[in-house]
């Protein structure tokens, strides 16, 4: 169906009838596999060699008629296109491939919304390439600077309503707010999940604030550079007990971001967690 | 025909006055009396002039009287002619005519890691071996060091020997330098120095070169000599001048810009950073996504390591396009994290066509000072959608060339310049390497 409605809109803004068709092969056979599963992502070669023949145009006429083309796939099938950029910009070498997939996302106006909905299933695909190429596109929504710590709360809506729906929060989503930022996304998973008491709300925000306040010292040099408090090993330890798994996993982020505070002792434990997340992320992080 | 020579110069030598040879001791090798380390026309014209004279009252003479018979005469002239050409390692008057040896000690630029990578293993060309700035740089090697890429701070040298075994021993100017066999500095493989100076050299009887690990230990700056001789005396047969790193230079390709051996000649960060490998400095390059968008990441680890265990405290950043984004992050992140570090000054930076980096997709211009930097070099074009889709950096308020750096489209070099060759051009390279060059010391 969605196809169908691929040619109509084809019809309606390009004449030309034999690139309307391809188009619309293009977007049954991209949409064969539903794009939010966590099927490896299919590259669509046609749009692959689009991309290709972008970087390789000589001249402006014929960058413009590539554009066009580009234009043409984002009207009729926006995630699709997000997607395919940051497969082509995954394998991309040199600077005019890799910047392809920000100069369309910025000049074809796609939103926040749009670019992060697209791009959170390709953080769980087995391609290392292409998750470490999404987690560098959603970097753009989340105002990482050196002088505070990152904004994730359009994540938090997402797994709000998943959450809200009785599904799971994103796995891909969730791993990758705890890369960039173990005790943001600690905090972030907290408000998601909805908990209302204060009791259980205060062990996990003191814990947060012990671990992160210890982090402070040792980047300000208030304690030695190797220090590692009494406190912080008490809290992670509460937190690697915790009845959440994204609590759990917390220690685990923690340890992976900051080698000093690594327990093999708590890893151990954790390796065998009920939580194929955490238990897999602290066998990985243990070897 | 050269004996032949000498023999003629010497006929009509005896009669010319003497007057050669400073001074009382023969502190030159035995016919190298000019002491430029090679005997030649040169020290024949000194000996020559000295033939006939009495060495015990004409006292300029008194080296050319090689064998010690008190006399300047035909056995002095036998042994010269086989000296010429050659090298000594005895003095007058114990001459007895063997053949010294020769030695040549040949610096590396500085390691990264488990080798070279990303540059070339460089030797030091000979004329800038003891050149203090030009010459071979050493980072210090301190305890707390992290070594984040392995034990990667000492220098290669290569010591070769003619003939081969040569007993050869080394010298230093000062305790900063220890020298190992390993790279690593394994147990039981470091050559120790009495008085500055060690034993003969573990050369194999028909061994002509051997490759040595040279450490700089302490924590104080400076230069320090390394210099080959034989083991019982101090006729200089090569020497190397050593130049401790206070500075480090990080080099931040742009989006999708890898460092390679050998380097892409389009990659004009990376050119400009191997240049300057080449003149002395600590180089360090990356592509720019080692830099997080908080600044983060292995560069910055890198920087804060120099910092706090190795005496740096002079650093410069330069990248393009989003490598200038990340150059104002890894700056941004060193200046919020100051007191933590220690005393530096970020005392270089530059962007050519500066695009922010957020994120992979960032395409703003990076028009922002970096935090706290004492130079900024600034170079930019003006994008265009199917030129180079918009991508372009901008005027930065106070940068060089003043007031907001240069911008290329107004040179007649630059005039058609896009986001992707403006690195290339040869004027913006060059301006990078001189003003590297003015604001950084090594």
């Amino acid at each position: 169906m969605k196809s169908i409605a691929g040619i109509n809109h084809c019809f309606r803004f390009d004449p030309a009838v034999v690139l309307c068709l391809t188009m619309a092969m293009v977007v049954s056979s991209a949409r064969a596999a539903d794009r939010n599963s966590k099927q490896p992502l299919v590259a669509n070669e046609q749009m692959q060699r689009i991309f290709t023949e972008l970087v390789n145009a000589n001249d402006q006429v014929e960058r413009e008629r590539i554009w066009n083309q580009l234009q043409q796939f984002d009207r009729s099938d926006r995630q699709g296109l997000i997607q395919q950029l940051a497969l082509f910009a995954g394998d991309a070498k040199g600077v005019k491939a890799s910047m392809i997939p920000g100069a369309v996302i910025g000049q074809f106006k796609m939103t926040e919304g749009e670019v992060i909905h697209a791009l959170i299933p390709l953080l769980e695909t087995e391609n290392e390439r292409l998750v470490k190429q999404t987690k560098g596109m959603l970097a753009e929504f989340e105002d990482q600077t050196a002088s505070r710590p990152p904004d994730f709360s359009i994540y938090r809506e997402i797994i709000t309503a998943e959450l809200r729906e009785g599904r799971e929060a994103p796995t891909g989503l969730v791993k990758h707010m705890y890369d960039v930022s173990p005790g943001t996304a600690l905090l972030t998973m907290m408000r998601a999940s909805q908990m209302r008491d204060p009791e259980k709300l205060r062990e996990i925000l003191w814990a947060e604030h012990v671990v992160s306040e210890s982090d402070w010292k040792r980047t300000h040099g208030f304690i030695a550079r190797d220090a590692v408090e009494t406190q912080v090993e008490q809290q992670l330890r509460q937190m690697a007990n915790h009845q959440y798994w994204w609590a759990r996993f917390y220690v685990v982020a923690t340890m992976k971001s900051e080698p000093l505070l690594k327990s093999p002792e708590l890893l151990d434990m954790l390796s065998s967690d009920s939580n194929t997340v955490v238990a897999s992320e602290a066998l990985r992080l243990r070897q | 025909m050269r004996v032949f020579a000498i023999l003629l110069v010497l006929s009509i030598a005896p009669g010319f006055e003497a007057s050669a040879f400073a001074g009382d001791a023969c502190s030159f090798q035995c016919a190298d009396f000019d002491g430029d380390g090679a005997i030649g026309s040169s020290d024949f014209e000194l000996f020559a002039d000295c033939v006939g004279q009495d060495p015990l009252t004409v006292s300029t003479c008194q080296c050319a009287d090689l064998d010690g018979n008190d006399a300047i005469d035909l056995r002095d002239f036998a042994l010269f002619t086989i000296l010429f050409e050659n090298v000594s390692d005895e003095f007058a008057p114990g001459c007895t005519g063997a053949i010294g040896s020769t030695a040549n000690l040949t610096a590396y630029r500085p390691q990264h890691g488990n080798g070279y990578s990303p540059f070339d293993r460089t030797a030091v060309p000979e004329n800038l071996e003891t050149d203090s700035l030009l010459g071979p740089g050493i980072r210090m090697n301190l305890p707390g060091d992290a070594d984040l890429q392995g034990e990667d701070d000492l220098i290669e040298v290569t010591l070769n020997v003619h003939p081969p075994g040569a007993s050869l021993a080394l010298r230093r100017s000062q305790g900063a330098l220890r020298v190992w066999t390993t790279r690593t500095k394994s147990a039981g493989t470091e050559i120790a120095f009495i008085s500055d100076k060690t034993e003969a050299l573990p050369f194999g009887p028909l061994q002509s070169a051997i490759t040595l690990w040279i450490e700089w230990s302490s924590a104080t700056p400076g230069t320090a000599v390394l210099t080959v001789e034989p083991v019982g005396t101090s006729v200089v047969k090569d020497e190397i001048v050593f130049h401790a790193f206070e500075s480090m230079v990080m080099a931040l390709g742009g989006e999708g810009q890898e460092t390679s051996v050998p380097v892409d000649p389009n990659h004009g960060t990376f050119v400009v950073g191997i240049a300057m490998y080449a003149v002395g400095y600590d180089v360090h390059m990356y592509d720019e996504d080692v830099v997080g968008p908080d600044g983060s990441g292995v560069a910055y680890d890198a920087i804060a390591d120099a910092i706090v265990n190795r005496q740096v405290d002079e650093v410069a950043i330069f990248g393009y396009s989003h490598g200038g984004g990340s150059t104002y992050d890894l700056a941004d992140r060193l200046d919020v994290n100051r007191a933590g570090l220690g005393v530096f000054s970020i005392a270089y930076t530059s962007y050519v066509d500066g695009v922010g980096n957020d994120s992979d997709i960032d395409t703003s211009m990076e028009t922002r000072r970096p935090p706290s930097t004492a130079y900024h070099l600034n170079h930019y074009q003006h994008g265009t959608l199917f030129e180079d889709f918009f991508l372009d950096g901008g005027p930065v308020t106070n940068s060089n060339p003043p007031p907001t750096g240069l911008d290329v489209e107004t040179t007649p070099w630059g005039a058609t310049s896009t986001h992707f060759e403006v690195d290339d051009f040869v004027e913006v390279r060059s301006l990078m390497e001189s003003t590297i060059e003015n604001n950084i010391t090594r």
